[in-house]
Order: structure tokens, then C-alpha cells, then sequence
């Protein structure tokens, strides 16, 4: 293995998790349903820049670019449906909180 | 420049792009400005882009550019503007013990990281390097099964958009606030027939009541003699209330 590649590991072993840590708690603790789905985002870049940096160090950058176009297409189309979700919710409860998604309590 | 220190040179540069980008993954996190979040947010995808031409992948790092820093950028700022910031007490109630929610984001980030770091071996073995064929016929040949899915996946996302669209036409010129309001507050008036027309009509009509001059402006779906109603509903004692508060 050239030093090159064994560095690249090293970086993405510490900062892959990072990015994918820091996008998980945003969903998991926020309450605004926008924040949400910019924590869904920060989580799909870490998964991207995995494929990405897993291409290059084994080669296959072909076939993980088909995979990162077909994650970066379905990321905008869950963004997009996800989009009227929350607006549908905003009218109806007048808020973006989701504390006050209680329709189906219970 | 030598080979060695051409190589040094570019792994510095691809590092301090981590870091770039890390910073603009906890700001678009941590910011408490959801626009500026969403700004940084797409900060976080051009430094993505320019890591993924680095690393030897340029049609995925178009992609990552048109799609991730411009249309999702597009789609989250229409949606910040369509829906109004929490404003008074709700804004109280968000914000409260927001930091300590927080609090343990970069401790748990920083354990993660050390963990992975320190169990993963670094001398596990990678598949053999082998000649990469051209992402065009990986994807169109190889992975027509992906293309299928991301056909249907393109057409959910078109309902999803066109239900965003719809909403906002229907309820063109109200706000969340008024909308509110209006169902707070808004009582029926005599003969009106809730049944009908599904109370729309009322709720426009209160809507009108409680916003004044300005309805005439704001009000799309209101009816004419919007003032007769005004004034029936204002003699009403204490009609229905259509929506209850929280």
C-alpha cells in the first residue's frame, strides 16, 4: 500500500464518521423539520464522500460514480418530497415544530 | 518541486478541504439562521466537489455541483421562505435548551472519530487496483436496474413538487399566523352550510374578518360581499369555532 493511499484511509477513517455523527444528531435532536432535512443532507455527504474516496482507493471509479449519481438523484428527490411534507405540516399545524405533530398520538 | 513534496503538497490540500468542509457541516448544523444554514450547507457540497475532482471522480462531482449545491440549495431556500421563522413564545419553546441538545455533538463526534480510528487495522488488504472502464458504460450497461428505480424515483419527486406547488396556489396569500387566526377566532355565519364546501368559504370569510382592509389584497378564494358576512359574523354572539386552539 503507497503512503498516498494509507494516508487517504487515515483521513476518511476520522473524518467520514465525523460528518455522518454530525448529521445523525442533528436529526435525531432537532426540532425544526427544515433542520431535519439538512441533517439527512450532511449524513447522505458523508455516505457520498465514502463511495467517492472507496472508488478511488480501489480503483473502480466508474462504478462508483454510477452509485453516487444514482445517491445524489434520489437525495434531491427525497429533499423535494420531503419539501411538501413540511409544508403540508406547516399549514396545518402553523408550525415547524415537531413536537406538535401529534395528530397520530395515541 | 520533487515528487515527495509534490505529493505532501497535495495531501495538505485535500486536508485542509476536510476541514473546510467540516466546518460547514457544523455550522449548517449549529447556525440558528435557517437560511444561512442552508447557504452553508451548500458550501459543504461545493468543497465536496472540488474533493471529488481531486479524487479522480469529475461526472459525479458535476453532479454533486448542479444538483447538490444548486437545485437542493433552490428547493430548501423556497421552502424556508414558503413557511415563517417561529417568532414570540414558539420561538422561546424552540430555543429552549438548545445548547445543551447540542452540547454533546462534538464530544460524540470526537469520540466516534477516535474510536473508528483506533479499531479499524491499517493494513487491511484492498482488492487488487484494476483498469476502470468508462462511467458511462458502467452506469447504462452495468446498472440498468439503478436507472429504473432512479426513473421512478424522478417521478415521485415530480408528485412531491407539484403537490408543493399545488398547496401553495390554494393558499396563495395566507400566512400560517392568519390562517391561525382566522380559525381561532372565526365564527359561522348564519345559513352558511359548513357541509357544502367543506368550511373553505367560512374560513376565508373569518380569514377576512380578522385581517380588515387587508384581506382584499391577500384574499384569493374570497367571495364578493365579503362585508355582509363581515357584519353577520360580528353580530354572531358566539358562534362555532371551526379550528381550536392548542
Amino acid at each position: 500500500m503507497s503512503e498516498s493511499t494509507a494516508h487517504w484511509i487515515r483521513v476518511m477513517v476520522v473524518f467520514i464518521p465525523l460528518f455522518f455523527i454530525t448529521g445523525l444528531y442533528c436529526v435525531i435532536t432537532t426540532r425544526n423539520l427544515i433542520r431535519t432535512l439538512i441533517g439527512l443532507q450532511v449524513l447522505s455527504k458523508a455516505v457520498t464522500l465514502l463511495f467517492v474516496v472507496a472508488g478511488y482507493l480501489t480503483g473502480q471509479t466508474a462504478f462508483s460514480q454510477a452509485c453516487v449519481i444514482t445517491l445524489i438523484l434520489l437525495e434531491a428527490v427525497v429533499l423535494a418530497v420531503a419539501s411538501g411534507i413540511i409544508i403540508n405540516a406547516y399549514w396545518h399545524t402553523d408550525s415547524l415544530d415537531t413536537r406538535n405533530l401529534e395528530n397520530l398520538k395515541g | 518541486m520533487r515528487p515527495i513534496e509534490k505529493e505532501v503538497f497535495a495531501l495538505t490540500i485535500d486536508l485542509l478541504l476536510l476541514i473546510a468542509m467540516t466546518i460547514a457541516a457544523v455550522w449548517s448544523v449549529l447556525k440558528k439562521d435557517l437560511v444561512k444554514a442552508a447557504i452553508a450547507l451548500a458550501g459543504t457540497s461545493i468543497i465536496l466537489t472540488i474533493l471529488m475532482f481531486r479524487l479522480a471522480s469529475p461526472l459525479a462531482a458535476v453532479f454533486e455541483l448542479s444538483v447538490c449545491a444548486g437545485l437542493i440549495t433552490v428547493i430548501l431556500m423556497s421552502t424556508i421562505s414558503l413557511t415563517k421563522p417561529p417568532e414570540g413564545r414558539q420561538k422561546e419553546e424552540q430555543s429552549e435548551g438548545r445548547v445543551q441538545r447540542f452540547a454533546l455533538l462534538p464530544l460524540l463526534a470526537v469520540a466516534a472519530a477516535v474510536l473508528t480510528f483506533a479499531v479499524l487495522p491499517f493494513n487491511f488488504a484492498l482488492p487488487q487496483a484494476v483498469a476502470s472502464g468508462d462511467v458511462r458504460t458502467v452506469l447504462w450497461d452495468q446498472r440498468q436496474l439503478d436507472l429504473l428505480g432512479q426513473i421512478a424515483a424522478i417521478i415521485a419527486g415530480v408528485f412531491g413538487v407539484s403537490l408543493l406547488f399545488k398547496e401553495k396556489l390554494k393558499s396563495a396569500g395566507r400566512t400560517g399566523a392568519s390562517w391561525r387566526r382566522a380559525g381561532v377566532s372565526s365564527t359561522m355565519a348564519a345559513g352558511d352550510d359548513p357541509s357544502s364546501d367543506g368550511g373553505a368559504s367560512s374560513r376565508a370569510r373569518a380569514l377576512k374578518e380578522d385581517t380588515g382592509s387587508e384581506g382584499s389584497n391577500e384574499g384569493v378564494g374570497l367571495q364578493p360581499g365579503g362585508s355582509g358576512v363581515r357584519n353577520n359574523a360580528g353580530s354572531s354572539p358566539s358562534g362555532e369555532t371551526i379550528r381550536s386552539s392548542r
